[in-house]
């Protein structure tokens, strides 16, 4: 077996050493939280629903909350590996049929963002070092200046205001599935997509320029200058390629952050994802859903990672003494 | 190092961005002259003198509440970031030096933390210890020490393989010398451009926290004067979530720009930004 | 649409503009957006709620085999309207605690019938449904359901007796793993299932524990509604009544629905009510953010939203008149601050009175909005304290002289140089600015109270076991009816009696007037009832909520019939041209 095989391997049994810790994490985070479900349920529509203290009780021992945290945990995790992730408290409905349909939202959500968040930021990233200290320079650092710095749930809710008020344009409603409707699904999610996009764009943007900077200035590229090559070959040819390599690493870092930031922003443009199923569990105290997507959203965050680990060593096998 | 650092612009525009934030911070509650209860008579009106800002839905002066808001906003962040720094700092530092199982063990939790949606872990944290400023600081500080524990862990792991630090070994200086003359010093530059930029990302985190109805009320904060009820007059009093949004990205801007100029003085980690 | 980028330019140029020309300050302020407090007149008018549907409707579409509406020339029964919500229905089982809410309440509605039910135009009358007509025994205490007999479900099963009994049986004893909501009221009268008997299809005899005032209405509430035997009881238990599983016998049927995004209604052309519904079909568009809902309806993508606060009701009267109605009624509901009555200091009613005595309604107008003028039953409906009864209730007078009485209360109670408290709230905006009122309004007097803001889970913790001194809350009736209000609130072991309050003389009180059944006489005893709840100063209420309904010009039959909510919205009469 090839040394960077065995590093994958020792990598993949790390990873699910994680899921099992994410498992505990899941359980116990809304445990702690004083409270319950029943009482979760009255509070989400304060002044409207009220249950006595016996059928307070009663709805509790419906539920199994009136059993020990260790028995709860063994019989969910007992579901988990029976694949079986319960039922919602809040809809009764099981969670499989529940949450299946939002993965794929918050993932073409996610992964839109990454997409516009790669080729915007090296685009810009490799023309700004191109044209280092120029006006399209200085323009594109101050406007990721601004990205990584302005809320990106503020930065939606303004978007929204300001094209409903000046181009009588409304984007925030109406998802539709991308295999019913390609066309009004695009116009739906991409403009969620861009504002969520905003932060890693920047951050691709600031890697990408100070990567090119440094390769223009490099050795390798005085050579080639020093061969006639043309600026826009050396460029594109030979200093965009070098360059791209950090871009990509910082999206991938980014990804944890991808997921985090849909939860928001699903909220703003009222996009049906796993963020807002996630936000109205755990207001609700759903303990089954927010376990569930709690584990879900960590799984996603460690295959990001695993499957960059597995770029890399493929890239480089020396990436495995660092880690 | 100090030198190059306050000598770029950028640099400069970020501590001057910080200064007027601060100036702010004490001539703004100035503005209110009703003692935080509101003028009923002028509730919700536009920007014009004596309320540069406007007033709220109870006749409170805008401006003088962003400026209480923003108090809240860098208290929460200077605290997130010191509190988080330092443990931080201080577990990754350890967990570098001296690796072993306990590293291992602390590199799953870290694994595990990281990979749970920032939001997520401060909501459910929230929770326990109610929409206050401080369980928001611990919430954050929950959040964001797995990144700085990494942060420092790999800069200490790189300083080990460094030369002079072999060569201290070599010639017998104990653990805490090493630590303490070779490492942390070393690994300080790294530490403080996380730590910095940290001051910005809470105040952030925080208003998406108060955003989604987990954050501290009132002006306790500029998330708190997002997320509450201006949201529901957006369109009739736009000034009320357009100044503190503003706010609070010149509150992050300011950090960057002090992060980015610590970075570049400190040079070898001038790419980890 | 122009007028809020104008504002929000003006917003961000302002403060710099008038920072140069401090030294100007008489110069007009722009876009000043001000609540302003209907006159009094109006407020004191309020008892007819209906005033713009009642005068369209004619009485005679009241009662049965409703016509189109009165302008039926110009209606086009066809078209869409689209409602934007914050949140999924949770459940379309709406007797049960889960479907409580209005935003279960408003989408289930539409597809589902009751035994009787609460006009649309009018919250306060009950008209026939899938019973044609009834009679009670002389004793009050027997009813006689006839059905119609041309009902039939969506699946097209004719609907039976059989039906109703297992509806009202499952509301009486709830099933294995459901919890009974707001339609647990009906229990009271009918606390047994053999009380509900069907001697053929056609017919459903109902017996009362007692000759019960509040009967007929509570069975017409929206939360008493009528579901197939069969097919719900094929239902697995655990699994409550989803939106697209519900049969039904109501003028639309489920159609398409996205969790989280979308719920469609189509049209039911088997609907008993003949050329009903108007409109082809029914969308339910979930929009969490208030100011996307708002912005969807300034560009015209939903029809109507079923709330909105003053501030942006005033922003589409002034912005886009003519193109958006903003309908206001009064609202079964209202805010309110309760003192804890079992401990030091709120158990002395001198601090009560002092307390309430602090709050100006005028200032609850331009702080909240305008509401309405009312004491413990909601004003606008058949029950609530007329304006010249109101008026003789301390609160109501001077406000200043009040205001000095409450001190003198306060220094007599030992507190002359006022006295510390605190305020305890949910961490909701509304909430929040709700409490921070009345701490201004308690400041008046002396009274310096904190807020403090409580995650709301926990808040639920904390005002049913009464760990607080004072709450600011928020209430929304079901129905504008003394028992469902009475009860709950203000009887020694009412669920939302969070004060304490707890007196045997008003609960022997409240049950009398629940056994009388000449109205007169009941509103005699209830007038008397809210001049003892609102002298005892527990649950103080300072003012009662409007409804803010903006529907888009070209819909129709969209006004609130009525202060409540949750009733009449079957939308089977709306129509779009």
């Amino acid at each position: 077996m090839s040394a960077s095989a065995h590093y994958l391997i020792r990598r993949a049994a790390l990873s699910v050493l994680t899921l099992w810790l994410i498992t505990i994490i899941a359980f116990a985070l809304l445990r702690i939280a004083p409270g319950d479900a029943v009482l979760a349920a009255m509070a989400r529509s304060p002044g409207e629903m009220s249950l006595s203290a016996a059928a307070m009780e009663e709805r509790r021992a419906d539920l199994g909350l009136d059993r020990s945290y260790a028995a709860q945990y063994l019989s969910w995790l007992g579901g988990l590996l029976r694949l079986d992730p319960g039922a919602s408290i809040a809809t009764g409905l099981p969670i499989g049929p529940e949450v299946a349909p939002r993965i794929a939202v918050t993932i073409q959500l996610a992964l839109l963002s990454a997409l516009t968040a790669g080729l915007a930021g090296t685009l810009a990233g490799v023309a700004a070092a191109a044209w280092k200290d120029g006006p399209f320079d200085a323009a594109a650092r101050t406007l990721a200046l601004a990205a990584l710095s302005a809320p990106a749930f503020w930065l939606g809710l303004i978007l929204v205001l300001a094209l409903a008020a000046w181009a009588n344009i409304f984007v925030a409603a109406g998802y539709r599935p991308i295999w019913d409707d390609p066309a009004a699904n695009l116009t739906r999610i991409m403009p969620a997509a861009t504002v969520l996009a905003a932060r890693p764009a920047a951050l691709v943007f600031r890697i990408v320029r100070i990567s090119t900077v440094e390769i223009l200035e490099s050795d390798f590229i005085r050579t080639a200058r020093a061969r006639g090559l043309t600026e826009t070959r050396i460029l594109w040819g030979h200093a965009f390629p070098a360059a791209a390599l950090p871009g990509i690493t910082a999206l991938g870092v980014q990804t944890v952050f991808l997921l985090s930031g849909a939860v928001v922003i699903e909220q703003v443009f009222g996009l049906p994802g796993l963020g807002r199923s996630l936000t109205e569990g755990v207001l609700t105290r759903d303990y089954p859903l927010v376990q569930f997507l709690v584990l879900l959203f960590g799984f996603f965050a460690l295959l990001t990672n695993f499957t960059m680990d597995a770029v890399y060593t493929r890239l480089d096998p020396r990436v495995r003494l660092a880690a | 190092m100090m030198k190059r650092f306050v000598a770029s612009g950028a640099t400069r525009a970020g501590l001057v961005i910080g200064l007027c934030l601060v100036l702010m911070l004490s001539i703004g509650p100035q503005m209110d002259e009703t003692d935080g209860r509101g003028d009923l008579q002028n509730t919700l009106s536009g920007p014009a003198w004596p309320h540069p800002l406007g007033t709220d839905q109870l006749g409170r002066d805008a401006l003088a509440r962003v400026a209480r808001g923003l108090r809240g906003s860098l208290l929460i962040g200077i605290s997130v970031a010191l509190i988080s720094g330092v443990v931080g700092g201080l577990v990754g530092l350890a967990s570098g030096f001296w690796r072993g199982w306990p590293d291992l063990l602390l590199q799953r939790l870290t694994d595990a933390l990281m990979a749970l949606p920032l939001l997520v872990m401060a909501l459910a944290v929230i929770a326990v210890t109610g929409p206050t400023r401080a369980g928001v600081v611990i919430a954050l500080s929950v959040a964001f020490t797995p990144l700085v524990m990494r942060v420092v862990r790999s800069s200490a792991l790189a300083l080990q393989q460094a030369g002079h630090v072999e060569a201290a070994r070599a010639s017998g200086a104990t653990d805490w010398h090493v630590i303490a003359a070779h490492l942390s010093p070393n690994a300080l530059a790294p530490w403080a451009v996380v730590v910095s930029t940290q001051v910005g990302g809470a105040a952030l985190a925080e208003a998406s926290l108060s955003f989604l109805g987990a954050g501290p009320g009132g002006d306790a904060s500029l998330g708190a004067l997002l997320g509450g009820e201006a949201q529901t007059y957006a369109f009739a009093a736009p000034w009320l979530i357009v100044w503190p949004g503003i706010a609070l990205a010149l509150v992050s801007v300011s950090a960057n720009l002090i992060g980015d100029g610590l970075a570049r003085s400190a040079s070898p980690f001038s790419r980890r930004n | 649409m122009a007028p809020f980028l104008i504002r929000a330019a003006m917003s961000l140029l302002l403060p710099a503009v008038t920072a140069v020309a401090a030294c100007a300050p008489d110069s007009p302020p722009p876009a000043t957006v001000q609540a302003t407090r209907p006159t009094q007149t109006d407020a004191a008018q309020v008892p007819d709620p209906n005033s713009v549907a009642t005068a369209e409707a004619s009485p005679a579409t009241d009662s049965q085999g409703y016509g189109p509406n009165d302008e039926s020339s110009e209606a086009k029964p066809r078209g869409v309207l689209r409602i934007a919500q914050a949140r999924d229905p949770t459940s379309c089982d709406l007797p049960m605690a889960q479907a409580t809410s209005y935003q279960s309440v408003h989408p289930c509605n539409p597809m589902l019938s009751q035994i009787v039910r609460i006009s649309t135009d009018d919250h306060s009358a009950v008209i026939p449904d899938l019973a044609l007509s009834w009679e009670t025994s002389s004793d009050g205490a027997e009813w006689k359901f006839t059905l119609r007999p041309d009902a039939t479900w969506h699946n097209g099963r004719p609907v039976s007796a059989d039906d109703l009994k297992f509806s009202l049986d499952r509301v009486i004893t709830p099933p294995e793993g459901l919890t009974i909501g707001r339609a647990g009221v009906i229990a009271r009268y009918v606390p047994s299932t053999d009380m509900v008997s069907t001697p053929d299809t056609a017919t459903l005899l109902v017996q009362t524990d007692f000759p019960a005032a509040s009967f007929l209405p509570n069975l017409a509430s929206v939360y008493v509604s009528i579901y197939p035997r069969a097919e719900t009881e094929e239902l697995s238990p655990p699994s409550m009544m989803q939106f697209s599983t519900v049969i039904g016998s109501g003028p639309f049927t489920p159609g398409p629905a996205t969790r989280g995004a979308v719920y469609s209604l189509q049209r039911n052309p088997q609907y008993y009510e003949p050329g009903l519904p108007m409109l082809n079909e029914v969308r339910f568009l979930v929009m969490p953010h208030p100011a996307t809902r708002m912005a969807a309806l300034q560009t015209r993508v939903i029809d109507t939203i079923a709330i909105v606060t003053e501030p942006e009701a005033m922003v589409l009267e002034q912005d886009f008149a003519g193109e958006v109605n903003v309908y206001r009624s009064p609202s079964a509901g209202g805010n309110t601050v309760q003192l804890n009555l079992s401990r030091p200091p709120f158990n002395d009613p001198i601090v009560r009175r002092a307390v309430a005595l602090a709050f100006s309604r005028a200032d609850a107008d331009l702080a909240l909005g305008p509401g309405y003028d009312g004491a413990i039953l909601p004003p606008g409906g058949p029950w609530g304290l007329s304006e010249e009864e109101l008026l003789k209730l301390e609160g109501y007078g001077d406000k200043n002289a009040e205001r000095d009485q409450a001190r003198k209360l306060l220094a007599q109670a030992g507190y002359p140089d006022g006295m510390e408290t605190s305020i305890k709230t949910q961490a909701t905006p509304f909430f929040q600015t709700l409490a921070e009122f009345a701490a201004g309004q308690l400041s008046t007097v002396g009274i310096r109270a904190e807020v403090t803001t409580v995650e709301p889970v926990e808040y639920q913790r904390i005002i049913r076991s009464g760990e607080f001194e004072i709450i600011a809350h928020s209430h929304s009736f079901p129905l504008d009816d003394p028992d469902s209000i009475l009860i709950d609130h203000y009887s020694c072991d009412g669920n939302e009696n969070f004060p304490g309050l707890c007196d045997p003389e008003l609960d022997r009180m409240i049950n009398r007037q629940s056994r009388t059944l000449d109205a007169a006489q009941r509103k005699t005893i209830l007038d008397d009832i809210q001049r003892s709840i609102w002298h005892a100063n527990a649950k103080i209420w300072f003012q009662w909520s409007s409804r803010r309904t903006p529907v888009l010009s070209n819909v129709h039959a969209m006004e609130p019939g009525g202060s409540s909510l949750y009733q009449g919205r079957r939308l089977e009469r709306v129509w779009i041209d």
